[in-house]
């Protein structure tokens, strides 16, 4: 039940899922985008401080882990960061991962 | 008999300590689970 | 014998007799006498021969008159006969007491010289419009066509009694007199009625006294007529006891009389007239066709439906025309009323005008005619030429000039050339009348018939001014169509009162037609308004005009028999301009349909008081104006900014009233914006907003919600001068609750990716001012006892204090905020923290220290300046102060080091969109040092012989100087270097020689540990939270647990030495 405005900055291409964990701005976008991006990673954050002290790993391991998955569960269409930093578009064919990732 | 000079400068012990954190595998399962329940922000 | 038929003859042929049926009453009894002296003379005549015998009787018989009489004595000379009974002796026509008779000779044989008759009495009766005397008719009535003649007789009478008769009562008359009938006959004449009627009209008590004189054939009266009461059905006309002096005489052929009346009439009543008496002389010559009279009348007191005259006047010539071509009468003549009366009830009914227009702009004016009036009318005088004539079913008036003067002599009406024509029932009227007088509205008044009892009126007035108020009618012209309808076209200047205020030089347009059926009805097509000022309350209008036009095609107003109607338009979108009290007022109306009674809608209204940035700009889409009750109404789609208050008002619908020339507006729901762009706070919507306008001044209240979740957010009260477009507005927090529902982001857009997750309670209040050049000065102040929220830093529990803003709107602050932090988590927990600061314009915070306890010290923030709203990588420096060694160094959770002592030093950190991140953090050891011992194995590399020893002997170190060097990620890997120097044996270690040389051995010991942050703080808390142990295994500390070798966590510096060796000594529990 993701925000309309999350959903479609996602479907078109205007924001994708990081390897940290966290989501980025492909290109531009404006303050609203920005703002809201912010505020969706502010939550992340959030949880991934939570669940980090009670896991016993740094809020930065837990956001890594996180990031495997939700690069892994990008649609077709949406956006993803590559570990070199670039922006791929995800097809049907498994996305490029940080090598760690398990 | 054996003299032991005082080195002309300090002895330097350089200790390296690295803790290693291969975590990311233990933590996968806590990741995805956390995915879940909070769907409106991933 | 020819004397005979001629005298019989000489009678008036029967069509004359009717032609008198008309004639005035006493002018009848006084012919009627005469005629009857004429009988008398005719029986004397019977006495021509000399031989002597009855004459007397021999006459009787030869007209076959039936008689009885005894001689008394019969002489050539004279013949006298007693108890003379003429006609049926029961019922005699006449008898004579005593008659006696002389007869002369002369040459054309025997002629009656004198006659004297005593105690006659003769029995008339009126029938068929004539009088009979039975059997006596034969003398009187013969078909001679001769002029009638007295004859030659002198004769005299002694109380003769004459009884007449008739249809319409009884008429006894006595007679005396004698001398000759041609010339000389003195008599006097009595006749005396109980009642006479005559076509609806009764005479009481009538009686005609006077004196019977023949000169020269020509017989004349003079007398009084008196009669007690006269009455006439028709018209209700009575007329109390009344005396006439009578003066008449008639030619010899007694077919012209003249003389002259003298009335003095009694009290007259008749319908809604009523005059006190009648006085004055008619100088009269009649024929039997024609009355000539110069009338002089006086009517004293006499007044007609309350207006009456003390002396009414006529002079004049009148004229009656008596059967002929065309009967009727006529009269010229002058008519003069002195000393004017009104009675009450007429005054009274100015009263009644004046009381209905008190607060009409006519108000002043009308109370000033009406107190003219009342001083001027009563006491004028009125003279009037008039010529007027009548018959059958015409009549026909003229008044060449007519003049109403004022008791001080002013002209009140003037009137000439006025004509009034009536055939049957059309009535047609003509002439101009000016009314004038001090302190009377001077006018004009044209009346010009058009045929078929069709009139043109033509009025103008001047401008008549009373009391602030004035009017003038510069031209209106009327059609009358006689068949009930009248049009009417023209304009009118108006000033004065109106509720609640004035109107000056008002050009209103008359326009429109009245008719008995369908009432009035003003204005078929559009009209202009013009005015110099229109004053309402404290608003004035300065020449301005407005179109109005009439309503689905009918009249704009109507007047009919269900009272006023207004049905109008506004003839396009109309803009007025206007000052409320000294600011400029603009007023601009789309569009307006009024229907009174009942309601007035207006579309796309736009007010604005004083000018576009710091006035009050009011607008609507649709405003209804309810007119029956008290003046108010509902708004929809209306839209208000106030002076420079920061709030737009939108999408206001609700209703309001104006009432004592107050303006209240109440908000069934109102959405309200900031003014500023980008804003500074979501829409907020209101459901209970009023506001009221009232002398200038403007007052709101209302509770401002949150559209979602519809919490409150905060009370608002404004107050606003709009003269001095100056005022302020007070905004309450009461209890402000942030939880899942209600985030700070639904309230204002700027924190939306700053915090998030935000719980806890806010609450607090603000002022805000304002002058005419804009906010002057915004304070506040906010408290919290509990807010958690995510922030970039890291999540922030327990947040709790004050804020007092400097300038609210601003979101500045003065220096010394404080603000304490249950617990802040920027990668790793810290607890009960405080933080002094600033807030500076535009988001940015100027931090003027902070402080937490921290590994046994403290740690304390450097001031620096931070913007909270950019995204720029913000620099903050942390000082540590009086940390304790041990608490620090067992934060990196390898229990293989203790030490002791005390370090400070300084940690930037800088903190981005991704966290926390450690710059050059550099601790230095404070006093003298402390000790270290380190218990765990280690590997370390070719440390040389003399180090490698050196070093296993060190169980137990003194040191004198630590450097503690780290930089890395607070979320995730810190890279921390720490270097003991000036290291001597500490106790416990054992001593020997060698070791005692190490002493001397200037030793620096430097560690590098790369491990995360966290551990640092968290293990720092397993000092004092024993549960709270971190499993090895989960560290993945414990040897063989390393499943992914050489994997190397992000931004840590790859280590160039392999994993640490594994730990001979067993684990530790």
């Amino acid at each position: 039940q993701r925000d309309p405005a999350y959903e479609a900055a996602r479907e078109n291409g205007s924001i994708g899922e990081k390897p940290d964990g966290y989501l980025g701005i492909v290109g531009g976008g404006d303050g609203q985008l920005q703002r809201m991006v912010s505020d969706i990673n502010l939550k992340r954050k959030q949880v991934y401080t939570d669940r980090a002290s009670a896991e016993g790993s740094t809020v930065e391991q837990f956001a890594f882990t996180a990031g495997c998955n939700t690069i892994s569960r990008t649609k077709p269409g949406e956006k993803y960061q590559a570990p070199d930093g670039s922006w791929k578009t995800r097809d049907s064919s498994p996305p490029v991962r940080d090598a760690r990732c398990p | 008999c054996v003299t032991v000079s005082a080195p002309d400068k300090p002895i330097v012990i350089n200790l390296n300590i690295n803790i290693k954190q291969e975590v990311v595998y233990r933590l996968d399962g806590k990741a995805k689970a956390v995915i879940d329940e909070n769907a409106e922000i991933f | 014998m020819s004397d005979a038929d001629t005298e019989a003859e000489a009678i008036p042929p029967a069509r004359k007799v009717r032609a008198w049926q008309r004639t005035a009453w006493p002018l009848k009894i006084a012919l009627y006498g005469i005629a009857l002296l004429g009988l008398v003379g005719l029986i004397a005549w019977t006495q021509r021969e000399d031989i002597a015998r009855n004459l007397i009787g021999a006459e009787l018989e030869r007209q076959g008159v039936p008689a009885t009489y005894e001689i008394e004595s019969i002489g050539v000379g004279r013949q006298v006969v007693r108890n003379l009974v003429l006609g049926d002796p029961r019922r005699p026509d006449a008898t004579i007491e005593r008659l006696t008779v002389d007869i002369g000779g002369g040459l054309f044989g025997l002629t009656v010289d004198s006659a004297v008759v005593e105690g006659l009495r003769a029995f008339g009766r009126w029938e068929n419009e004539r009088l009979s005397f039975g059997s006596l008719d034969r003398f009187l009535y013969t078909d001679s066509t001769e002029p009638f003649s007295l004859s030659r007789l002198d004769l005299t009478l002694r109380d003769a009694r004459v009884k007449i008769d008739s249809p319409y009562g009884a008429l006894g008359i006595k007679a005396d007199g004698s001398g000759n009938l041609r010339g000389g006959f003195k008599g006097t004449l009595a006749a005396v009625g109980k009642q006479l009627a005559y076509r609806g009209c009764t005479l009481d008590q009538p009686s005609l006294y006077g004196t019977v004189s023949i000169s020269g054939q020509r017989p004349a009266f003079q007398g009084p007529l008196r009669f007690d009461a006269l009455a006439c059905q028709a018209g209700g006309l009575t007329i109390a006891r009344s005396a006439v002096a009578v003066r008449a005489s008639a030619n010899v052929a007694l077919d012209r009389v003249s003389g002259s009346l003298g009335p003095q009439a009694g009290a007259i009543r008749a319908a809604g007239f009523a005059a006190s008496n009648l006085r004055g002389k008619i100088d009269f010559a009649a024929t039997a066709q024609q009355i000539d009279a110069d009338v002089d009348l006086a009517l004293a007191k006499s007044a007609a439906s309350g207006i009456g005259f003390a002396d009414m006047a006529a002079k004049g010539i009148a004229v009656l025309r008596l059967g002929g071509a065309s009967p009727g009468w006529s009269f010229e003549g002058r008519a003069e009323g002195s000393a004017l009366t009104v009675d009450r009830a007429r005054l009274a009914g100015l009263d009644d005008a004046v009381a209905a227009s008190a607060n009409l702009p006519v108000g002043p004016l009308v109370a000033r005619m009406a107190q003219a009036a009342r001083r001027a009318l009563p006491g004028s005088d009125l003279a009037l030429d008039l010529q007027a004539r009548g018959g059958g079913e015409s009549l026909a008036l003229t008044i060449p000039r007519l003049s109403l003067t004022g008791a001080r002599g002013d002209r009140l009406v003037g009137g000439n050339s006025l004509t009034l024509r009536q055939d049957g029932d059309a009535l047609q009227v003509a002439g101009n009348i000016s009314t004038g007088g001090e302190g009377l509205p001077r006018a004009q008044l044209r009346i010009t018939p058009r045929g078929q009892g069709a009139y043109a009126l033509r009025v103008s007035m001047e401008q008549y001014s009373a009391g602030g108020a004035s009017l003038a009618l510069p031209e209106l012209s009327a059609l009358w169509n006689g068949r009930g309808l009248a049009t009417f076209g023209g304009r009118a200047l108006l000033s004065g009162p109106i509720p609640g205020g004035s109107v000056r030089a008002l050009a209103l347009p008359l326009q429109g037609r009245w008719s008995e059926a369908s009432g009035l009805a003003l204005y078929d097509g559009c009209q202009t308004l013009r005015f110099d000022r229109l004053q309402l309350a404290n608003l004035t209008a300065d020449r301005q005009a407005i179109t109005i036009c009439p309503l689905r095609g009918q009249p704009m107003v109507r007047q009919g028999a269900r009272g006023m109607q207004l049905a109008a338009r506004l003839g396009g979108a109309t803009r007025l301009q206007a000052r409320l009290g000294s600011s400029p007022m603009q007023l601009a109306v789309g569009a307006m349909a009024v229907d009174f009674p009942g309601s007035a809608m207006l579309s796309d209204v736009d007010l604005l008081i004083g000018n576009l940035e710091s006035g009050t700009h009011i607008k609507a889409a649709d405003l209804s104006v309810d007119l029956r009750g008290a003046l108010g109404g509902r708004y929809a789609e209306a839209e208000a900014t106030i002076g420079a208050v920061p709030l737009l008002l939108t999408r206001g619908s609700g209703s309001w009233s104006f009432v004592d020339s107050v303006l209240g507006v109440s908000g069934d729901e109102w959405l309200l914006r900031d003014r500023q762009v980008p804003a500074r706070f979501q829409p907020l919507v209101s459901t209970d907003m009023q506001l009221t306008l009232a002398d200038g001044r403007i007052a709101v209240t209302g509770t401002l919600d949150e559209p979602q979740t519809a919490r409150d957010v905060l009370r608002v009260a404004i107050a606003h001068d709009l003269s001095s477009v100056t005022g302020h507005a007070d905004l309450f927090v009461d209890r402000l609750t942030f939880d899942d529902d209600l985030q700070p982001e639904m309230v204002s857009n700027i924190v939306l990716g700053i915090i998030a997750n935000t719980r806890g309670t806010l609450a607090g209040r603000g002022r805000i001012d304002w002058s005419a050049n804009g906010v002057t000065s915004s304070t506040g102040r906010f408290r919290t006892d509990s807010l958690d929220f995510a922030a970039a830093f890291g999540p922030v529990r327990g947040l709790s204090g004050d804020i007092v803003f400097s300038d609210l709107l601003g979101m500045q602050t003065g220096p010394g905020q404080v603000v304490r932090l249950a617990e802040v988590n920027p990668g790793f927990a810290v607890s009960n923290g405080t933080i002094r600061y600033r807030l500076l314009p535009d988001f940015r915070m100027q931090v003027e220290g902070g402080e937490w306890p921290f590994a046994g010290g403290r740690l304390l923030l450097d001031p620096g300046v931070i913007d909270l709203v950019s995204e720029q990588p913000r620099t903050l420096v942390f000082r540590v102060d009086r940390v304790d060694a041990a608490q620090f160094l067992a934060g990196f959770d390898f229990e293989n080091i203790n030490a002791t002592g005390h370090f400070a030093g300084v940690i930037p950190i800088v903190f981005d969109k991704d966290g926390g991140h450690v710059r050059g953090g550099r601790l230095e050891v404070i006093e003298d040092g402390g000790t270290l011992a380190y218990v765990g194995e280690l590997t370390y590399e070719d440390l040389g012989t003399m180090a490698n020893f050196a070093f296993n002997a060190l169980r137990s170190l003194r040191y004198k100087y630590l450097i503690v060097e780290m930089d890395g990620d607070l979320a995730g890997e810190v890279v921390t270097r720490i270097r003991f120097d000036g290291l001597s044996q500490g106790e416990g270690a054992s001593r020997n020689f060698l070791t005692r040389q190490v002493e001397r051995l200037p030793l620096q010991f430097n560690v590098t540990i790369s491990a995360p942050f966290l551990q640092l703080i968290t293990s720092a808390r397993s000092l004092y939270d024993t549960q709270y142990v971190t499993d090895p295994a989960l560290l993945g500390l414990l040897p063989g647990q390393v499943n992914n070798p050489g994997a190397v966590l992000p931004g840590a510096t790859p280590p160039d030495k392999p994993g640490i060796q594994p730990p001979e000594s067993e684990d530790r529990p």
